[in-house]
């Protein structure tokens, strides 16, 4: 954690809100991306967000800047038990179908550089795989896996974010990955269309 | 497979809100968990307004109460004071702005103690002129 954010949470706690408004810029994406990937739901992830950012503001004061829990984790904490509270009221109205066709945020299929239109299809297809794949991991492998390599965040960080242990997050991460390989090779012999 | 697995879960980064999304978001934040200012009688008009709706209020203590000792007008704004049968003097003051302020003195009470200088208008506004309606006052309750 920089000195900047550790001022930026100190300011916060006193209860400065465009402080905490500077803390959202700096993981509001990560967040959100986070949230979607859980839940595949575009309006239920903003609505999501802003929930998560509410709770931070709200229990802000009990953040301890001096004890072991990074900020990050903290917030990815936050954001994980609002997506189990999703799951607990929602996810037996939606199904996956709605979740990947309907609700998927569009993702640039427009040629760069030497890349042509069917290779960003291709990329676009693999990635609707993956995350269909990823989804239907339980919750804490998908946070696992999502933090991990998505986001970027060490094995320490992730272990404080899900409040497990280092060695039992890179168990779970073993496995999550082990689980979503077989999907998506199961889903390689079925021929991977996407639905109209 | 492992690389190319990586590489997928990788690819997951370019999922990104709508442009304008996280600016909007961060309004609302800022919305939701900032106080909201107090809102007055007296925010929604304009300084001039002000001045000659507290003038005229005044005015009308003053009528009816028909005890103006004095009133002082100067750039600064106008003090008034007045006697009444419960308290011993009042004085009011109203600045430029319109933001008004009085003092009270109660009978056989020290005027230390019983000073109570306050803005009408707004008690948590900062303003500018409350030192010279002290002094405005002060100079009336030495006349």
């Amino acid at each position: 954690m920089t000195e900047e954010e550790k001022g930026l949470i100190e300011k916060a706690q006193n209860g400065d809100s465009y402080a905490f408004g500077k803390l959202y810029d700096q993981y509001a994406e990560r967040i959100y991306r986070f949230i979607f990937l859980k839940t595949g739901h575009k309006n239920d992830t903003e609505d999501l967000l802003h929930e998560v950012f509410l709770a931070g503001w709200r229990t802000i004061g009990s953040y301890e800047l001096r004890n072991a829990i990074p900020f990050t984790s903290w917030l990815y904490r936050i954001a994980g038990n609002r997506v189990i509270d999703w799951y607990r009221t929602r996810k037996g109205h939606i199904s996956l179908d709605e979740m990947t066709e309907t609700n998927t945020i569009p993702i640039e299929l427009t040629s760069t550089g030497h890349t042509s239109i069917l290779d960003a299809l291709d990329r676009r297809f693999a990635m609707d795989a993956v995350m269909k794949g990823v989804r239907a991991l339980n919750d804490t492998e998908q946070s696992v896996l999502l933090m991990r390599y998505v986001e970027d965040l060490s094995p320490e960080e992730v272990a404080h974010a899900i409040g497990r242990t280092t060695s039992a997050v890179r168990l779970i991460q073993h496995r999550a990955i082990a689980k979503l390989k077989k999907q998506l090779e199961i889903g390689n012999e079925q021929p991977l269309t996407r639905t109209s | 497979m492992n690389n190319r697995l990586h590489e997928h879960l990788k690819s997951l980064k370019s999922i990104r809100p709508e442009a304008g999304f996280l600016a909007r978001g961060r309004a609302n934040l800022i919305n939701a968990i900032t106080p909201a200012p107090k809102h007055t009688f007296f925010n929604y008009l304009t300084p001039v307004f002000k001045m000659s709706f507290a003038t005229a209020t005044l005015a009308v203590i003053l009528l009816i109460s028909s005890q103006a000792t004095s009133i002082q007008t100067s750039e600064e704004g106008l003090v008034a004071s007045l006697d009444t049968e419960i308290i011993q003097t009042e004085h009011v003051a109203i600045n430029a702005t319109g933001s008004i302020a009085s003092a009270t003195y109660f009978k056989n009470i020290s005027p230390v103690i019983s000073l109570a200088l306050r803005d009408i208008a707004d008690p948590s506004m900062n303003w500018g002129s409350e030192t010279k309606a002290k002094q405005a006052i002060a100079v009336l309750t030495n006349n």
